[in-house]
């Protein structure tokens, strides 16, 4: 970790992604005006004057207590998102890279799956379920996870084939035991980076969805919906528009410069561990 | 006049000095083997000074090819006298050789860039070589890619490769470390009989004693990147004054097999 | 005779060129039979690449089914390997920096045998007294295999293999990737332990000094099949299959020692 904050990229990431979790857990006990609230004699209030820091939209609500409370949907549907994402990740993965003639079957299945739009998955599920943060969370934990699935099956069929794992079967351990044991420590950090670049899809994913109204429905505070109803008004008032748009692209480079400052850690360090020329 | 002059050399890598202070000089025709065990340094003294060695290294001394400064040279200038003048055989030919080029085609690039020649005129070289090295209907291999030949096969291509630009020099890194016995056999007596033919330059790196004696007249022994002793090879075998060689010796003696009648 | 294997064949099948028609195979192994008896002195398995010999130890580790013949242990054909079997039969790899779970500590790497197989007694002392069986120092329970140099790392996969109290130790090219110094180490002490435990050992190796040196048994692997075996001295001083002659003939020398040598 200490090594992630040393990278430029990785400090700014982590920055970021502190700013993201902070409004979101401050917006749970404070915002500057309450975002629900409606106040038509403050529309499109512009930034820096009536307490407005951001400015109001055409209902007067308060922008960035819209954005605080907005960050928490993001956050929550990052997270959970990313969790079912990991499941059905390394569930699949593990199954594929394990099984002998059902692994095969599982494989193909992966391959399939990771044709499926994850967001003509989420706007299925939103249409026949209603939208809402479940929706959502289940559409881009799957979709992200079979991609997910994908890296991880062939990091685990390369681990299963190493000396140490042939090593372990011959002194009687147990499939179960030498995928605990031997093959999940091993390929964690790859999968490690595999979920932060699937958190940063997951903020992409969902504020994609309630852009489209296939979201979280008002009144809840969501980037995404925001920034659809803002942008029509960008001719007359287009100051207001960038702030959603602003915080979405924070949070995904947050995520995103993450997981390449995770990468940059774990990977090299393999390759630098053995000189390239043994004298 | 030496064909290669390696003065001083020091190799600093990763805070520590893998090559010491070495200096070796290869002649025309001559036929020189390096030899130590791992971490002595043998191949990257051999590296470092056509300008190969990784670079994080720091290298400092002087390394003279035909009586010119090649150390410190930049890779614009170093290329060319490295495909013209020094030619390298390396331990996995999978290393040497482009994985998504046809082998014909690799042979054939060092002779168009040494002799500027046609491209058919070049192909057809590169075939003549591929026999040269011993491999079959040359004409059709030269259209395989590496992964369809043997390892066999693949470091003969690579022999072929590296002579190629015709060059003064060969420069072998353990070539037959990674092959089967009779493989090792077959390559050790073509490199024998290709260099003789040419008159080229040999300097020859192995782990391996008898590999080394097998194709070296001269050797050097290195030991933690310091050249202990160097000689002609029967004289040093028959008479070993350092430690290192001696030691060397022992350790070959130790778990080498020797036939029957050598002992009669 | 603790292993016993009789007309051992296994193939793999080729990757398709046509779709119908039928399926064409490698054949990786055929007909191979081998004995290891209790405290036989040892046995050499010499081939080169593409003889089949890592698919055969394999196949003697029951970690891999052959498509043909029985491998028997004890007289008991093996089926799926149970502990008593994996007890009994051990294996030391050839690359002694892939063996070895680079996460784990090399206390931990020793003990599994122990743990999957359920040996009784204190494990922790057990590899205590295995580590210095193999020439180690005890504090090495506590550190990483990319700690140790190759000819140490390949000294734990020893351990490991020994925790077991196996009386079979089959050893897949276990010098090839050492240094020669380090080889005649590692050589020296899997003769002593031999000796000291009676164990027999299966050494696979291209390397025909250390299968003279270790066994007293030799079985030469070419294509899949054995062309010759018998007494290592005679084979190696009298080879009469024409493929063991050019092994034989190809081995490297130095040059012939002159009158004041030795």
């Amino acid at each position: 970790m200490r090594a992630v904050l040393r990278e430029p990229g990785g400090a700014t990431g982590v920055a970021l992604i502190g700013v993201l979790l902070l409004a979101a857990l401050v917006s749970l006990v404070w915002t500057p005006f309450d975002p629900t609230f409606v106040d038509p004699s403050a529309s499109w209030v512009p930034p820096f004057s009536g307490g407005h820091l951001l400015g109001t939209d055409g209902n007067g609500q308060d922008l960035l207590s819209l954005l605080l409370a907005g960050a928490r949907i993001t956050a929550l549907t990052a997270v959970a998102a990313t969790a079912v994402a990991s499941v059905v990740g390394v569930g699949l993965a593990t199954a594929a890279a394990v099984g002998r003639r059902s692994g095969e079957v599982v494989s193909h299945l992966i391959d399939v799956l990771v044709a499926l739009p994850t967001l003509l998955l989420a706007m299925v599920l939103a249409a026949v379920y209603g939208g809402s943060v479940v929706t959502a969370v289940v559409a881009i934990g799957i979709g992200t996870g079979v991609n997910v699935a994908r890296v991880g099956r062939a990091e685990m069929a390369s681990a299963l084939g190493t000396d140490y794992v042939l090593a372990a079967r011959a002194s009687g351990a147990s499939t179960a035991r030498i995928v605990r044991r031997h093959v999940l420590p091993n390929v964690g950090p790859v999968l490690l980076v595999q979920l932060s670049l699937t958190l940063a899809l997951a903020v992409l994913a969902e504020a994609a969805l309630s852009y489209l109204g296939f979201g979280t429905p008002p009144p809840a505070p969501s980037w995404g919906r925001m920034l659809q109803e803002l942008q029509l008004y960008v001719t007359v008032h287009p100051w207001a528009v960038v702030w959603p748009g602003l915080a979405i692209t924070a949070a995904v480079l947050g995520f995103s410069l993450l997981g390449d400052a995770l990468r940059d850690v774990t990977d090299p360090r393999l390759r630098r561990a053995v000189p390239a020329v043994v004298a | 006049m030496s064909l290669l002059e390696i003065t001083d050399l020091t190799v600093r890598f990763a805070g520590r000095t893998v090559v010491d202070r070495v200096s070796l000089s290869v002649a025309p025709g001559d036929r020189l083997g390096l030899i130590g065990s791992s971490g002595s340094g043998k191949s990257l003294t051999a590296l470092a000074a056509i300008g190969l060695a990784p670079d994080d290294a720091e290298v400092s001394g002087s390394v003279r090819l035909d009586g010119r400064e090649i150390l410190g040279l930049p890779d614009r200038e170093l290329a060319p006298l490295r495909g013209a003048r020094v030619g390298v055989v390396f331990q996995e030919p999978q290393t040497a050789l482009d994985p998504l080029m046809r082998v014909g085609r690799q042979v054939a690039g060092p002779v168009r860039r040494r002799t500027g020649v046609s491209r058919t005129t070049a192909a057809a070289r590169a075939v003549a070589l591929l026999s040269a090295v011993g491999l079959p209907e040359p004409e059709h291999l030269a259209r395989a890619y590496p992964h369809q030949l043997s390892g066999g096969q693949r470091q003969r291509v690579g022999i072929a490769v590296a002579l190629a630009g015709d060059p003064a020099l060969l420069i072998a890194d353990e070539p037959t470390t990674a092959l089967d016995v009779t493989v090792q056999a077959e390559i050790l007596g073509l490199l024998d009989r290709l260099v003789a033919e040419r008159g080229t330059a040999l300097l020859f790196i192995s782990h391996d004693l008898a590999v080394l004696a097998r194709v070296a007249r001269r050797i050097a022994v290195l030991a933690e990147g310091v050249v202990r002793e160097e000689g002609e090879v029967a004289q040093v075998l028959r008479e070993p004054a350092d430690p290192a060689t001696k030691s060397l010796l022992a350790a070959y003696r130790a778990s080498a097999w020797e036939p029957q009648e050598a002992r009669q | 005779m603790i292993l016993s294997a009789r007309d051992l064949e296994r193939r793999y099948p080729l990757p398709r060129t046509r779709l119908l028609g039928p399926r064409r195979y490698r054949e990786a192994l055929r007909g191979v039979s081998l004995d290891i008896g209790e405290g036989d002195g040892g046995t050499g398995i010499v081939g080169e690449s593409g003889s089949g010999k890592s698919t055969l130890v394999r196949l003697l580790l029951a970690l891999d089914r052959p498509d043909g013949g029985t491998l028997s242990h004890r007289g008991t054909p093996v089926v799926k390997a149970g502990r008593d079997f994996r007890r009994d039969v051990q294996v030391v790899l050839q690359d002694p920096f892939a063996s070895l779970d680079p996460r784990m500590r090399v206390g931990d790497i020793v003990a599994e045998p122990l743990e999957c197989l359920d040996v009784p007694g204190d494990h922790r002392a057990r590899v205590r007294e295995l580590l210095a069986a193999v020439g180690l120092a005890p504090g090495a329970v506590d550190r990483h295999p990319h700690q140790f140099s190759g000819g140490q790392r390949q000294r734990i996969a020893i351990a490991r293999a020994l925790a077991p109290g196996p009386r079979v130790l089959v050893g897949d090219e276990p010098l090839s990737a050492l240094d020669v110094a380090v080889r005649v180490q590692v050589m020296d002490l899997l003769r002593g332990l031999a000796n000291e435990l009676g164990l027999s050992l299966v050494l696979v190796s291209h390397d025909i000094g250390a299968v003279a040196r270790l066994c007293r048994r030799v079985v030469v692997l070419h294509e899949g099949r054995i062309v010759e075996c018998g007494d290592t001295a005679e084979v190696l001083g009298a080879p009469r299959d024409p493929y063991t002659r050019r092994l034989l003939a190809a081995v490297p020398r130095l040059p012939a020692a002159g009158p004041g040598e030795e």
